[in-house]
């Protein structure tokens, strides 16, 4: 029996538990036993107080006390998911960044504390930890950045009323049907951050908005007695009957968290697929956990699992969690005919694969991702596109767009498949390089000229909301049908067999189908119409109802100008066309001013129902706009690979510039079967003149609508030579034919030998015999 | 009636400046852009060092408003309470106050050297106590209404104020609020907006509410509670509900709103009958409901005022209402409460004022009627419109009243609400107790409001 290996094995654990745990800690030794103790504890407060669901006002739990007396806080603290922001932390192998994403400003910037190559630092931006995490609560699991040290918190954060986000130690070990990440982005957003994990739990019913709390607020000063419509002070309705008699709950705690629990922040999907159709991982269909590979110890040091982790973090055992630890065996090449790695992984035998393969490419090329494809497939994550928060409204976003596989040579030498993404953002060149500009800084110095879609969604839903229309208003330009969708933006649909009387055309629809906002309509018919004026007027109170609108509303109708004066319905002589359909005006400055401007509309016509956000007429508008707000500084734009400015005629141009590559992390998941990985078909799957493997066409795509975005071959981001691999690839076609010439050759090679043989034999035996 | 600043410009600006600043909604984006103060980068010539005695809910709102105001440092926080202590000074900190913490006023005002003025929001019963310590040490104050539950206390400070010749402020802070000091100053009592306004209304109710609680790891020790005159945590708390440490609901929330029926009248009342009791709150010691009306001796003849606190239902919320034979006006401190004026049918046109951008108009509901004459009378005037007041507010309610203050403080400006205007108040305010208690009619002599 081979009995090194195992004291080995509890040799490494112990000294990788002992240095996760750190110096001076509580002593964290495992007894031995595999159950999962039962968590009958009680909940406590911030102030360390146990909470008591039937007193008046009882506080949020505190993880920091509530788990901390057996679990020790800073020790977990340290752990991957809480470090980011401290000096020690090793930031290891480049992994999805944060990315900034404001769809206003076609803003879409990756920001990590880590300092992976491609990301921001959020303090270089001028993000403080209450910006970041107000941007990126949604996700996080709280402590860390979210629970800065007094002197890290800046004069206009809100702490003190929104409370710290501590650790929620239950977003992962709260094995509990009721843990809802939904009601945690919901209380997160609200900035309920002290209330969130109580929330999120189940444990209670949270009401209340710190949002809205004046910033004197405090704790203890409980529920406002004058105030319960708006400034709502947050309060827990603890569920009373999940209380024993000595207020002690029976949470449903795991140790090693369901997949569910890492999806939530971890989940990586083809964009635009059904959801039956989207495989899982192979190793979670064969009943593995998350958590049985990424693996850890208290101090919550999570085993990332890739190559070079235990080079980076000093910890041995992560090499007995990659994939080489598991399917080839800790030390590779001692095991003849299988390897003994984790968790009986299959040994790969590899048959009739040059080992070159294994020396220049890692696991992942062959067997992890979506497989490569003429152009890499759009994959949606769930920090990046806010996936996995259900609500009335939708809450995911197509943007960012994410690629994968891009192939890329890591430091190793090793070429990898990574994600990746081209940013966006407005920024200011400097002697550094481009400065991005925050998306207030924007929307500061331009305006409203990103607003054309808002503008639309506004008037329509002033339609909505304001007239008792009996359908649904309607904008009509460019052959197609907008509308307003329940977040507040815009959907399209084709306006199949209409025939345009104008452009645009504002319509209602109704059961019966789509018909004039105002209809035909014949001012000085006798008798009156009286339904075609109250129309009129319906449509006028709306649109005067407005905030900010450009003028007053009026209504054109053959040469009548219709308009209220003081709640009257007015008709004067108006300079219009005869035969228009009755238009909606605002009259502006003695002038009609249409009532979306043709701007908008391109703006609409160009960008909504694509992945487009900003037309680059915008684009070119704000740079002006930017520049000439500022300082006249060179103001520029980066979107999908390139770098556009203003030249010297004050026309947008573009070029490529390094803040426009794109950001890259490496991906493991989702592993595919053995048969599913490259090369199962032989070596065409990636050595032929056109595979997928080296000549996918990788183009950027970005918020601005253009044909100037970079493209790039596949192999151009391995660093390899695409004409040689080419030629290389075209070598297999005719590899066959010399396999068989070579065997035919050898065959007849072997029989002239035999031949030979035969008769040198044959004269040896004529040379005896004469001889005898 | 003590002569006093409510006909005078507040703060060195004018009506009009206000007017200017505020009247196409630019005094709200001028406020809200400007930051809280931050660290030293901005120390003026004037900079005045003030300290804080009582950080707590109050004592934060003040702190809160002197942040946003320029010139104005922080350098002590003074409070029994531990919890506060720790709260304002973590709170400054982030803004750049480095504060000196004292948990007993006599030190702070032995060993802080170099303050110019202290804000004192304890509770009601030891302001002049605190009040009074600050004004013999040569300091201004600015103190919290009420200026005390007792009228002898109250009585006392202004004596001090005068005798030191420091200013004392108290902290009816609408007294400074521009959209008050329009609304009162200028529209009703300057342009007679309202015409005779013979009747005032005003109510604050607000919502049941349980005894406030506090974190056991902060329990200030008993013996520490009862050198400060505590007797539990209960009632340290709690001080507003029990008769030695406070005034009960009607002091708490009636002194701001019965303050400006004074205003309003021009007059101090000349009597009060009220009614209410301790139905509600068995373990709370003041009487937690409150009716209560004035009158009032004006000019023009009698006026009344009607007042009620209600602390077991908000129906309402809080809010002021004039009541003229021209039109009524509708005020609160939060202003979608309240900020308009409302026409009689009979009152002589307001558009004049409208041109002034002294009122905004607002156009009357339309109401159809189901006709086929479209072009004759089928639209009536279903009833009258609001017509908004022009003036907003955009920074905290307390920070005019403490520039205010700080203007006087610097510049001899006239304080907008003196302590002879403060016990003029409290007179008024804390006699409605005497009335519910021994049911009865209280009258004033006007002799009763001056010390």
């Amino acid at each position: 029996m081979n009995r090194p290996f195992p004291i080995a094995l509890a040799v490494t654990l112990a000294a990788a538990l002992t240095t996760a745990a750190g110096s001076g800690q509580k002593p964290q030794d495992w007894d031995g036993s595999r159950v999962t103790p039962v968590h009958r504890i009680p909940l406590k407060d911030e102030f360390n107080q146990v909470i008591i669901p039937g007193e008046p006002n009882p506080l949020p739990i505190s993880s920091r006390n509530t788990c901390a007396p057996c679990h020790d806080y800073d020790t977990v603290r340290r752990g991957l998911h809480f470090n980011a922001d401290r000096e020690e932390a090793v930031p290891g192998r480049p992994g999805e960044p944060w990315i900034w994403l404001d769809e206003t400003t076609g803003t879409v910037l990756p920001l990590s504390y880590r300092g992976w190559p491609g990301t921001w630092q959020p303090s270089a931006l001028g993000l403080a930890a209450w910006d970041f995490t107000r941007l990126f609560a949604r996700h996080m699991t709280g402590g860390g950045i979210a629970e800065p040290a007094l002197e890290a918190r800046a004069s206009h954060s809100r702490w003190e009323v929104s409370g710290n986000l501590e650790i929620n130690c239950l977003a992962c070990h709260n094995a509990s049907r009721r843990q809802s990440h939904s009601e945690w982005a919901r209380q997160v957003l609200r900035e309920n951050f002290r209330w969130a994990a109580t929330a999120a739990a189940g444990l209670g019913e949270v009401g209340g908005m710190a949002l809205r709390l004046p910033s004197t607020w405090d704790i203890i000063d409980g529920p406002n007695p004058d105030d319960s419509e708006y400034a709502v002070v947050p309060t827990v309705a603890y569920r009373r009957g999940d209380f024993d008699s000595a207020h002690n709950v029976d949470f449903e705690i795991v140790h090693r968290p369901g997949d569910d629990r890492c999806l939530v922040c971890h989940s990586t999907s083809p964009a635009g697929i059904p959801q039956f159709s989207a495989d899982s991982d192979v190793h979670s269909s064969a009943g593995l956990l998350c958590a049985d590979c990424h693996r850890n110890d208290l101090g919550h040091g999570m085993l990332r699992g890739y190559e070079g982790e235990a080079r980076d973090t000093g910890r041995a055992v992560a090499d007995q969690f990659t994939c080489r630890g598991c399917h080839l065996g800790f030390e590779d090449g001692k095991k003849g005919g299988g390897g003994v790695g984790r968790l009986g992984a299959p040994y790969p035998e590899h048959k009739g694969f040059p080992k070159v393969h294994f020396e220049r490419l890692s696991c992942t090329v062959c067997h992890s991702g979506p497989p490569p494809a003429g152009e890499p497939t759009r994959v949606r994550t769930s920090r990046a596109n806010r996936l996995g928060i259900y609500g009335v409204a939708r809450w995911d976003t197509p943007l960012p767009d994410l690629l994968a596989p891009v192939f890329l040579r890591r430091e190793e030498g090793r070429l990898t498949p990574h994600r990746i993404m081209w940013p966006a953002f407005w920024g200011r060149r400097a002697s550094e390089g481009v400065v991005p500009l925050r998306p207030d800084e924007v929307t500061e110095a331009v305006g409203d000229l990103l607003l054309s879609i808002e503008r639309a969604a506004r008037l329509l839903s002033a339609l909505a909301l304001t007239l008792d229309l009996g359908g649904e208003p309607l904008l009509v330009t460019g052959g197609r049908v907008f509308r307003v969708n329940m977040d507040g933006g815009l959907d399209v649909e084709d306006q199949a067999g209409k025939d345009l009387a104008a452009d645009p055309l504002w319509l209602v629809r109704t059961e019966q189908g789509d018909v004039p906002l105002i209809p035909a309509f014949v001012p000085d018919a006798e008798p009156p119409d009286p339904e075609g004026e109250t129309r009129i007027q319906a449509v006028l109170e709306a649109l005067a109802a407005m905030e900010n609108r450009p003028g007053e509303p009026v209504v054109m109708i053959r040469g009548g100008l219709y308009r209220l004066v003081e709640g009257f319905l007015e008709k004067q002589e108006a300079p219009a066309e005869e035969d228009v359909p009755p238009t909606p005006a605002w009259w502006r400055n003695e002038a009609l001013v249409p009532l979306i401007s043709e701007f908008d509309l391109r703006t609409i016509r160009g960008t909504v129902g694509t992945p487009s956000l900003l037309t680059e007429e915008q684009a070119e508008l704000a740079l002006v706009a930017l520049a000439g707000e500022n300082d006249g500084g060179d103001y520029v734009y980066v979107s999908g690979g390139r770098m556009f400015f203003l030249d010297e005629d004050g026309r947008l141009a573009a070029e490529q510039n390094p803040a426009a590559e794109p950001v890259s992390w490496p991906l493991a998941h989702n592993v595919r079967s053995a048969r599913q990985s490259l090369g199962i078909t032989g070596c065409t799957d990636c050595h032929s003149g056109g595979s997928d493997f080296f000549f996918a066409s990788i183009r950027a795509r970005g918020p601005l609508a253009t044909d100037r975005g970079a493209v790039r071959s596949a192999s151009a981001f391995m660093g390899m030579d695409a004409p040689f691999q080419r030629i290389y690839g075209l070598s297999f076609l005719v590899r066959p034919v010399l396999k068989w010439l070579l065997g035919a050759a050898s065959l007849l090679v072997g029989l002239l030998l035999l031949t030979a043989a035969a008769l040198a034999m044959g004269r040896l035996a004529g040379l005896l015999e004469k001889r005898r | 009636m003590s002569e006093n600043n409510r006909d005078k410009p507040t703060s060195g600006w004018s009506r009009r400046d206000f007017l200017k600043t505020t009247a196409a909604a630019g005094l709200g984006a001028a406020l809200a852009a400007r930051p809280l103060s931050g660290a030293q980068e901005n120390v003026a010539a004037d900079e005045l060092r003030i300290a804080v005695i009582g950080a707590g809910e109050q004592g934060r709102v003040l702190i809160e408003s002197c942040l946003r105001i320029p010139g104005i440092r922080i350098i002590a926080v003074c409070d029994i309470w531990e919890y506060s202590r720790r709260y304002a000074s973590r709170y400054l900190k982030k803004y750049g106050h480095e504060v000196s913490i004292f948990t007993d006023y006599r030190e702070l005002l032995d060993k802080q050297k170099g303050l110019d003025a202290v804000l004192v929001a304890t509770p009601d019963w030891v302001h002049h106590e605190h009040a009074n310590a600050c004004l013999n040490a040569g300091l201004h104050v600015y103190c919290e209404k009420e200026m005390s539950n007792s009228l002898e206390r109250a009585r006392s400070m202004v004596l001090t104020a005068r005798r030191s010749g420091r200013l004392l402020q108290i902290g009816h802070q609408r007294r400074s609020n521009p959209r008050y000091l329009h609304a009162i100053d200028t529209l009703i009592r300057e342009r007679s907006l309202l015409g005779r306004v013979n009747l005032a209304y005003a109510q604050w109710n607000r919502s049941k509410s349980d005894m406030r609680g506090w974190p056991k790891q902060y329990v200030i020790p008993q013996a520490e509670l009862s050198r400060f005159g505590y007797s539990s945590m209960t009632h340290f708390r709690n001080w507003r509900w029990f008769k030695k440490y406070g005034g009960g609901p009607i002091v708490d929330l009636g002194s701001h709103q019965i303050d400006l029926f004074s205003w309003v009248f021009g007059s101090n009342p000349r009597r009060v009958m009220a009614s209410g009791g301790r139905d509600f709150y068995k373990n709370r010691e003041w009487y937690d409901n409150v009716m209560c009306i004035y009158e009032f001796s004006t000019p023009e003849g009698a006026a009344r005022a009607l007042y009620q606190v209600q602390t077991t239902t908000k129906h309402g919320g809080f809010y002021e209402t004039f009541m003229g034979e021209n039109g009524s006006m509708v005020l609160s401190e939060v202003p979608q409460k309240g900020n308009w004026a409302m026409r009689e049918a009979h009152a002589p046109e307001w558009d004049s004022l409208v041109k002034e951008g002294l009122l905004l108009s607002e156009k009357p509901p339309i109401q159809k009627v189901d006709t086929r004459n479209v072009f004759l009378d089928v639209r009536v005037t279903a009833e009258a419109g609001r017509w908004p007041l022009p003036v907003e507010l955009a920074s905290p309610a307390h920070q005019p009243h403490l520039e205010n203050f700080f203007g006087a403080v610097r510049h001899g400006t006239p304080l907008s609400c003196p302590a002879e205007v403060g016990y003029e108040s409290a007179v008024a305010v804390l006699s409605v107790n005497d009335a519910v208690r021994d049911r009865r009619q209280v009258d004033f002599r006007p002799e009763r409001f001056r010390v």
